[in-house]
């Protein structure tokens, strides 16, 4: 059974533009995949077609085996973590560690549980010092690193990142370089989109190219 | 302060709008409101707005006339009977001409404000201005309108955001789902907030209200076909509404 598997997959906007041509594509589980492409060329939307933020427009996106119209977005999000291209768009607490911990809580985690685990993520993404600041006044890298770190607490088996390099300087990338080997090393599968070839060659065992609506 | 020539003024749209507006809204005949929309369509063609994107903006609301219709048609039950189901008529003949008349009027409505759409930003703010209007007053409220759109979407995100977080909202009982409405208001509001401080300190890196009056860079004159259309919408929508409270028209 593949985990995530694209069928002649076409997606257009409402006015009409298509951005993406029948593509088909199978990922498995443990696969590190990038995804490069100039921009508009739609890395983007295929991402938030693989975990339901948009509809194919013809085709269909198979989730472990199944048509993946059947399910919810809470569903897709119990297994594959998704960090937005702008971290913003995820953040809703009012301090860093509450943005780790709101959702294990809300999925029934005790809230010892939980505090344990939003202390190893502080940790793991070298967010410690920041554990009661307000998310929206981190820096560019500290905001990725929490957008990580919150996805990553709820386990996911697979994650989709897009361009969680941009804005970062040489340093911050390197230190997220090392964070994401580690999510690696866990056997957590993941879809990296990305401009950054030197980081795509490093992290990923599998590039994809995205150009004009096609894959190569 | 260069003073230019722009036909027609904002002023004189406003004004053709107003007249539009508040005919569409007196007149409940469908066929007198038939004959405004081709008035307002013909004065679209005439100042170059194009119909297609306009046609794509009133598709947007085809939720909105369905469910007006469909009101009108349910709730008037004036004239012959059509469709009837155990004694309750379903759709009359009044029924019918109510809803042509509702969809016309919204229709006439849509239409009309598209011809605002010929003028930027920049220009309905002088525009206001010089019909009276405080310069910071008309400023804040199209800035405002401007960003309902954005909230809507951002609002929407957040939601999908925090589903992805595996977070099942149908699922959860009351007071957790009150808890992550509260948490979505906070992304919102702090974008807002965080969008309105960038407004501010972009205005203010271009000395907005740096000076007690401000010096515009065109200050449009109204030539004499302004003012003929002014007049002329204008005393035509009195001359329509004088008529009316006479009950020559319906
Ligand atoms: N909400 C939208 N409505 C219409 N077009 C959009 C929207 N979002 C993105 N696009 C267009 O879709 C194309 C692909 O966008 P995207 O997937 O974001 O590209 P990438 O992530 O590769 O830069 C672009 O041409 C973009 O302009
Ligand atoms: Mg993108």
């Amino acid at each position: 059974m593949t985990y995530i598997q694209l069928e002649q997959v076409s997606f257009s906007w409402p006015r009409g533009e298509q951005v993406l041509k029948d593509i088909n594509l199978a990922i498995e589980k443990h696969d590190t995949v990038a995804l490069m492409g100039p921009n508009g060329s739609g890395k983007t939307t295929l991402g938030k077609l693989i975990i339901g933020l948009l509809a194919p427009s013809a085709g269909r996106v198979l989730l472990w085996g199944e048509d993946a119209a059947k399910y919810s977005l809470a569903a897709r999000g119990r297994r594959i973590g998704y960090v937005f291209q702008n971290p913003e768009r995820q953040f809703f607490a009012s301090t860093v560690s509450e943005e780790i911990g709101f959702a294990l809580k809300l999925r029934g985690m005790s809230p010892e549980e939980a505090e344990k685990r939003v202390g190893e993520m502080l940790g793991l993404f070298e967010l410690e010092a920041y554990a009661d600041t307000f998310p929206f006044n981190l820096s560019q890298g500290e905001k990725q690193r929490l957008a990580l770190a919150a996805v990553f607490a709820l386990n996911p088996e697979f994650i989709i990142l897009d361009e969680p390099f941009s804005g970062l300087d040489w340093l911050r990338k390197q230190h997220l370089l090392a964070m994401l080997a580690r999510v690696g090393e866990t056997g957590v599968g993941y879809l990296l989109i990305s401009h950054d070839e030197e980081m795509c060659a490093r992290l990923c065992s599998r590039v994809l190219h995205l150009e004009g609506g096609e894959l190569r | 302060m260069k003073d230019r020539q722009d036909f027609p003024d904002v002023r004189t749209l406003l004004a053709v709008v107003l007249a539009i507006t508040s005919l569409a809204i007196a007149i409940n005949d469908s066929r007198w409101l038939l004959l405004l929309l081709a008035i307002t369509l013909a004065c679209l063609l005439a100042a170059g707005v194009s119909l297609k994107l306009l046609l794509r903006r009133l598709r947007r609301y085809r939720w909105l006339f369905f469910i007006i219709a469909l009101a009108q048609s349910l709730t008037n039950g004036s004239g012959r009977a059509l469709l009837a189901w155990r004694g309750y008529v379903l759709l009359s003949s009044g029924g019918l001409l109510g809803a042509a008349a509702a969809l016309l009027r919204i229709a006439i409505i849509l239409a009309a404000v598209g011809l605002l759409s010929l003028k930027d930003y920049q220009q309905m703010v002088v525009g206001l201005t010089q019909m009276g209007v405080p310069y910071e007053f008309a400023f804040m409220v199209l800035l405002a309108v401007r960003f309902i759109p954005v909230l809507m979407e951002e609002f929407r995100d957040s939601l999908a955001a925090i589903e992805l977080r595996g977070v099942d909202l149908k699922a959860i009982p009351l007071k957790d789902k009150l808890r992550v409405y509260s948490y979505l208001l906070m992304p919102t509001t702090a974008g807002a907030l965080i969008r309105s401080r960038r407004i501010a300190v972009a205005m203010e890196a271009r000395a907005f209200r740096a000076y007690p009056r401000r010096t515009w860079l065109e200050w449009p004159r109204l030539i004499p076909w302004d003012w003929l259309i002014i007049v002329l919408a204008l005393g035509g929508t009195a001359g329509v509404l004088y008529l009316k409270i006479r009950g020559v028209i319906a």
